[in-house]
């Protein structure tokens, strides 16, 4: 019966035809959006709410506090404040306009940089004296940086404002007459910072790092080389003068090879970015 | 039966003119919108902080996005899904809680070590590696510096 009234007056038909056509084009649509749509939610789900960035602030704070206690500012104020202007030019190009970054340079002789949650960035003075150019200080900067916008510690942490686990809501674990929630927020507290300053970031976490870094650098302006170019040059030192210094960092042909395939693949090989040597010499440390 | 066909096509023709567009918003100060996803393309024009975009397409470490009439490619690291939280107000008095905290918190290591019989260098060494320094915290919590600042400090990144 379908097939003579298809004969007879095909015409009718025309509308089926047109949503069997539709439906399949739109649901490669659909799709296509979908799919689309849970990669940007992925790659950008790490902003959260003014309680949790509040949080993770608190807790940056008095890790910050615990790494001034053991090491001393470097007293140079115009050193300071070049630093604190290459990172703010850097930050200031990053996802992270939540939070005010602050630097610091430490006077020790490790080479060596830290980064706490909310915002606060250190580089000893032996790490800025193994440096040649302004862009290579930004480099180590921008992988610090990298750390605190990709939120690593908070996410290891679960650092939140609001939710009821362990080391959550750090508002009420501060605020808190109970010493069972102190100990709680001195735990992870202490954790963050073995982890920081000896412990080292998943090599994972560290790689990531590197790749946010490298765009950071090439977004502000800076030649993303420069992350390359310094970790070689200070593989060689950390050999030389500090053979057993435990290693916090994956291994360092690792991430150079990683920064190689990230530049190739961005096209940023053949670009020429500044290096910035001569503002840099104005401030190098002997 | 040729109305019901038609009324089917439109059902599925609507939804997908009203399908809800996917936004980011910029938290870069200055966000680049380049003609093509890559860095050293042309830049068609700067997109201020907090400027709500709508994407359409992802590319690697790229959004093509549309800003008033222009399309164009912003960098995955200037734009969120969220919109710009604006700096907390409130912290300045959870300082003075995580001072008094802290002071508490010395004390206690103190009456711990003394507990233990700790020799007065290994006291000092349980103090250090809990030691907070909360005045050298401040002064760097007092180092604000301004957006123009920064851009005329970004404008001489050059050889």
């Amino acid at each position: 019966m379908m097939s003579s009234e298809w004969i007879r007056k095909p015409l009718r038909f025309v509308p089926l035809l047109f949503i069997l056509i539709l439906s399949t084009s739109f649901s490669q649509l659909w799709a296509e959006e979908a799919n689309f749509r849970a990669r940007a939610h992925h790659d950008l789900s790490t902003v959260n709410s003014v309680e949790d960035v509040e949080a993770e602030i608190k807790f940056g704070k008095t890790i910050a506090a615990r790494i001034l206690g053991q090491f001393s500012l470097y007293e140079d104020k115009s050193l300071h404040h070049y630093v604190n202007l290459v990172g703010n030019s850097l930050a200031i190009n990053s996802s992270r306009d939540d939070i005010q970054f602050h630097f610091a340079v430490l006077d020790s002789e490790l080479i060596n940089a830290y980064s706490t949650p909310g915002g606060y960035v250190f580089i000893t003075k032996a790490a800025i004296r193994a440096m040649q150019d302004e862009s290579e200080l930004a480099a180590v900067l921008a992988h610090e940086i990298a750390h605190i916008s990709q939120k690593h510690i908070v996410k290891e942490f679960k650092i939140k404002g609001s939710e009821k686990s362990a080391t959550a809501g750090v508002t009420r674990l501060l605020g808190s007459s109970q010493s069972s929630t102190k100990v709680l927020f001195t735990k992870a507290v202490d954790n963050a910072v073995k982890k920081l300053l000896s412990v080292g970031f998943k090599e994972i976490d560290e790689l990531e790092a590197d790749k946010t870094a490298l765009l950071l650098l090439a977004s502000t302006g800076y030649d993303p080389n420069s992350l390359s170019r310094y970790l070689g040059r200070i593989k060689k030192l950390k050999t030389s003068s500090h053979g057993k210094h435990k290693p916090t960092h994956p291994p360092t042909n690792t991430r150079i090879n990683t920064l190689a395939h990230i530049a190739r693949s961005e096209q940023l090989d053949n670009l020429k970015f500044p290096r910035v040597a001569i503002r840099f010499a104005k401030y190098s440390l002997k | 039966m040729k109305k019901f066909s038609w009324l089917l096509a439109l059902l599925f023709i609507v939804p997908s003119i009203t399908q809800a567009e996917e936004f980011l918003y910029v938290m870069s100060a200055r966000a680049k919108l380049l003609e093509s996803p890559k860095f050293g393309s042309t830049t068609i024009e700067n997109i201020s902080k907090g400027v709500k975009v709508s994407a359409v397409e992802k590319k690697e470490n790229w959004y093509k996005v549309k800003h008033n009439d222009k399309t164009g490619w912003l960098s995955r690291l200037s734009v969120s899904s969220h919109p710009p939280i604006k700096r907390s107000r409130r912290l300045a008095k959870v300082d003075e809680k995580m001072k008094s905290r802290s002071r508490r918190r010395a004390s206690a290591v103190s009456t711990t070590a003394a507990v233990r019989g700790l020799t007065d260098i290994n006291r000092t060494r349980v103090n250090n590696q809990d030691r907070m320094d909360f005045v050298a915290l401040e002064k760097l919590d007092s180092q604000v510096y301004s957006e123009d600042e920064i851009f005329a400090f970004m404008e001489q990144i050059k050889d």
